[in-house]
C-alpha cells in the first residue's frame, strides 16, 4: 500500500517534524525539506521573510510535493487567488496553524470544496489572555500614573484600584472569549459574552455569568467597565462597534481587541480615546496591518500596541504539532468526525 | 438581653474610618457594645483607606479628651498611632485591638507590645485580593515583555514578536498564608507551574501549588524558577531569607515580586542583578527602607516597577476590614478564638 503523503507548509522546529514523522511512520511518508522553507522572522512565524524566493529547482520541488499531498499541515497562502493552490491536486485535509481563516477560505473557495479543514483553536487563546488581563491589569492598576510617580522618584501612598468586582464584556463566545472569562472569573469579574448564537450548545457556557445575542449589545454595552473583542472578520463583525456603539459605553472603559480591527470603527475609537470617552485601549489588530506609521494610536499615551503577536508565544508550534497529532491518529483511522478543530464552512469558523 | 451598662464594653476607633462603617459596628450589638468615635481627635486621611492619616499634632484639650477616650477603652479599632508603645498604660482596660494591617510582627516585636497580654488580630486576608492583581501585573508585564512593546511603540514600529509568556513558567511562591495562597491560585489560572514554600511540611498542597519547597531549603530550587514571589510575613526566620547567597542561585532572567516586606530579601544583591540585567525584572510594594530614598537607584532602572507600598490598598479595603472585626465582635462575646489572632511564638 502506497503512503500516505503529508506535507509541512509552513517552517517547524526539527523536534516537531520528527514528533509527526513518529505517529504513523508505516502509513505516512512526511515531507518537510528544510531548504525549501523561508527563514523566520520570530520564533514560531509561520510565514517567513517575505522576500524569500526559491530557485527554479527549489519550485519544481515545491509543487512536486504540494501535488502528492493529501494532508497538509499549514497551506501556501497566495497574495492572488489561486497561486500555490492550484498544485493542491490530492489533498483531502488541511490543517491550519491559526484559528481565523474563514476570509481566506472563502476568498480561495475552498468553502465550496470537499477539503477538511481543521484549525488552531485552543492554541491562542491562553496568550490572548494573558495579554487582555496584562493590559487590564496595568489600565485599572494605574500604570501610567505608577510609572510617572517612579520617574519624579515620589513616594507617596495612594488608594489602588482593582479588577476585580468589574464587569468584563466579551464580544464572541468561542474560544478566545472562554479563555478571557476564565481568568476573568478567577480574578474576580462578571463576564457577560455577546454572540450571534447565544443558544448555541456550548460545553464552555458556564464560565460566562451571562450570554446574549448580538441584538443585546447596545443594552450591555454601558454596564462594561472592559471590554474585549475576540471575533474574527465576517460581514455580521464589521463595524460591529461603530460611532453608536461607542457612545454608549461607560466614560472610561478600556477596550481590548485580539479579534480583528475591522470590528471597530477606528476613526470614532482614536477620538474616544482622544476625548475620554474610553479610558484606554489595547490593540494586537487594526484596521491596516502593518499600522501605518502615521496613524495617530501610535503617540497616545493610553493605547497600548501589539503587532498581531499577542498570541505568538514560544511554546505554540508545540502546542499546534499536540492538536494536529491527534488528529492525524483520528484521520489515519477513519474518525473524521472525532476531530478536533473542525472548521464550519457555513459558519465559517 | 439586655447588658448592664456597667458591663458594656467600649470600642474606640483609633484611626480614620468612615462614618457607615462606624455605624455598622456600632449597629453590630449595642447592648453589649459601645462605639467611642471621636472624629475630631482623628488623623485626617489623605487617600481613601489612609490608616495613617496625615501628621496632627493635639491642642491640650484635646490631649485629654483623647486620653479620656483610651482610658475608657476595652477594644481598639486600630493601633493608637500618637503612642503606641504606651498603649497598655494609657489604656489600661485594654484587651483587645483589631489592627488594619496585617504584618504587625515588627511593630509589635519593637515596641515590646507582643508581651503585654493584650490580644492583637490582624487584617490578614484583607489585602490579599489587591496583592494578589499587582503580582499578576508583575509577572504578565515581563513575561509579556511590556518594555519592549513600549520601545517599539515609541519607534512606530510594527514587527511581528514572540515572547516567552506565563503559561508553562515555574512560580515559586515563599510563603502560603491568605497571600501566597491568593497568588498561587491566580497563577495556576494562567497555566504557570506552581512551587511553594512554607515553615512548615506536610499537610495538604494549596490550590494551584504542585510541589512544596522546604523553606530552609530555597538554595536548592531558585535555580529551577522563572519567578520568585515574596508572600511570607517578616519574621526572625524570614529576615534575608532570600540573601545574596539566594539572589545569586537565581535563574538568570528570573523575575522577582516582592509583596511582602523589605525585609525579606538583600535588597543591594537585588539591585546588582537588576543592574547586570541578570535578574530580568522586578515588581516591588516594599523596600528596607520606606520611603525609599529619593537617590536610590532603584527608582530609575527600566526593569523596576515601583509602587509605594500601595498595592494592597484598594477603595473596599475599610469595608473588607470592618468585616474581619464585626466577626470577631462576635467570636469574643462568645469567648471563641479571634480571627486573625497574632500569634507571638509565630511572629505574625
Amino acid at each position: 500500500m502506497d503512503k500516505i503523503q503529508l506535507m509541512i507548509c509552513s517552517p517547524l522546529e526539527a523536534e516537531l517534524v520528527e514528533r509527526i514523522r513518529a505517529v504513523a511512520p508505516d502509513r505516512v511518508e512526511v515531507s518537510y525539506e528544510s531548504d525549501l522553507y523561508p527563514p523566520l522572522r520570530y520564533a514560531c512565524d509561520h510565514k517567513g521573510v517575505q522576500t524569500f524566493k526559491r530557485t527554479e529547482e527549489q519550485t519544481a520541488r515545491w509543487q512536486a510535493n504540494l501535488e502528492k499531498a493529501e494532508i497538509l499541515l499549514d497551506c501556501p497562502i497566495p497574495k492572488e487567488m489561486p497561486g500555490d493552490l492550484v498544485h493542491l491536486k490530492n489533498a483531502k485535509w488541511i490543517q491550519f496553524t491559526s484559528s481565523g481563516i474563514g476570509e481566506f477560505v472563502k476568498r480561495s473557495g475552498m468553502d465550496k470544496s470537499d477539503l477538511l479543514l481543521t484549525t488552531a483553536r485552543g492554541v491562542h487563546s491562553g496568550p490572548l489572555a494573558e495579554w487582555s488581563f496584562m493590559a487590564l491589569l496595568m489600565y485599572f492598576k494605574k500604570f501610567r500614573f505608577l510609572e510617572a510617580e517612579q520617574k519624579a522618584h515620589r513616594w507617596e501612598r495612594y488608594c489602588d484600584e482593582e479588577v476585580a468586582g468589574r464587569t468584563l464584556v466579551t464580544i464572541g463566545a468561542g474560544d478566545l472569549a472562554r479563555g478571557v472569562a476564565v481568568v476573568g472569573r478567577a480574578l474576580g469579574m462578571r463576564i457577560i459574552a455577546v454572540t450571534r448564537s447565544p443558544e448555541k450548545p456550548r460545553e464552555h457556557a458556564g464560565v460566562f455569568d451571562e450570554i446574549h445575542g448580538v441584538s443585546e449589545l447596545h443594552r450591555l454595552l454601558p454596564q462594561a467597565d472592559a471590554i474585549v473583542c475576540t471575533v474574527p472578520h465576517t460581514h455580521e463583525t464589521e463595524n460591529m462597534l461603530d460611532r453608536t456603539a461607542i457612545s454608549l459605553m461607560k466614560p472610561g472603559v478600556a477596550f481590548i481587541n485580539t479579534g480583528r480591527g475591522s470590528t471597530i470603527d477606528e476613526v470614532a475609537m482614536i477620538e474616544a480615546l482622544r476625548n475620554g470617552k474610553m479610558g484606554f485601549a489595547a490593540i494586537d489588530v487594526a484596521q491596516i496591518e502593518p499600522l501605518p506609521n502615521s496613524s495617530p494610536l501610535w503617540d497616545m499615551p493610553n493605547v497600548m500596541i501589539n503587532p498581531h503577536s499577542a498570541s505568538t508565544v514560544t511554546s505554540e508550534n508545540a502546542k499546534i504539532t499536540d492538536i494536529f497529532c491527534k488528529n492525524i491518529a483520528l484521520y489515519l483511522r477513519g474518525e473524521q468526525s472525532q476531530m478536533t478543530n473542525i472548521f464550519d464552512k457555513q459558519l465559517l469558523y | 438581653m439586655s447588658v448592664p451598662t456597667a458591663d458594656k464594653l467600649t470600642i474606640v476607633i483609633a484611626s480614620p474610618l468612615e462614618t457607615e462603617f462606624v455605624d455598622r459596628i456600632r449597629a453590630f450589638d449595642p447592648d453589649r457594645f459601645e462605639v467611642v468615635h471621636e472624629e475630631d481627635l482623628l488623623a485626617k486621611p489623605r487617600y481613601v483607606a489612609d490608616h495613617n492619616g496625615a501628621p496632627r499634632t493635639l491642642t491640650a484639650d484635646e490631649q485629654a479628651r483623647w486620653a479620656a477616650c483610651l482610658q475608657r477603652a476595652d477594644i481598639l479599632f486600630d493601633i493608637d498611632r500618637l503612642d503606641p508603645i504606651n498603649m497598655p498604660t494609657n489604656a489600661p482596660k485594654l484587651r483587645w485591638v483589631q489592627a488594619t494591617s496585617s504584618g504587625i510582627g515588627e511593630f509589635l516585636k519593637r515596641t515590646k507590645l507582643e508581651d503585654s497580654d493584650i490580644i492583637f488580630t490582624t487584617a490578614s486576608g484583607v489585602h490579599a485580593r489587591p496583592l494578589a492583581e499587582f503580582t499578576m501585573l508583575g509577572l504578565l508585564y515581563f513575561f509579556r515583555d511590556v518594555q519592549y512593546l513600549n520601545q517599539m511603540k515609541r519607534a512606530h514600529h510594527w514587527e511581528r514578536y514572540t515572547t516567552p509568556g506565563l503559561d508553562g513558567a515555574r512560580v515559586l511562591i515563599v510563603g502560603l498564608g491568605s497571600l501566597g495562597r491568593e497568588v498561587a491560585r491566580d497563577c495556576a489560572r494562567f497555566g504557570v507551574e506552581v512551587w511553594g514554600a512554607r515553615r512548615t511540611q506536610g499537610g495538604e498542597l494549596p490550590e494551584g501549588v504542585t510541589r512544596l519547597v522546604d523553606q530552609r531549603q530555597l538554595l536548592d530550587v531558585l535555580p529551577e524558577v522563572d519567578a520568585l514571589v515574596l508572600a511570607c510575613p517578616l519574621t526572625d526566620e524570614t529576615r534575608l531569607l532570600i540573601d545574596r547567597p539566594q539572589v545569586e542561585a537565581l535563574k538568570r532572567g528570573a523575575v522577582i515580586v516582592n509583596i511582602s516586606r523589605g525585609g525579606v530579601i538583600n535588597e543591594a544583591a537585588m539591585l546588582e542583578g537588576l543592574q547586570s540585567g541578570r535578574i530580568k525584572g522586578a515588581a516591588l510594594d516594599v523596600f528596607e527602607v520606606e520611603p525609599l530614598p529619593k537617590d536610590n537607584p532603584m527608582w530609575d532602572l527600566p526593569n523596576v516597577l515601583i509602587s509605594p507600598h500601595s498595592a494592597s490598598t484598594v477603595a473596599a479595603e475599610n469595608s473588607r476590614i470592618v468585616d474581619i472585626f464585626i466577626d470577631n465582635l462576635g467570636r469574643f462575646t462568645r469567648g471563641e478564638k479571634l480571627r486573625n489572632q497574632f500569634d507571638k511564638a509565630r511572629g505574625y
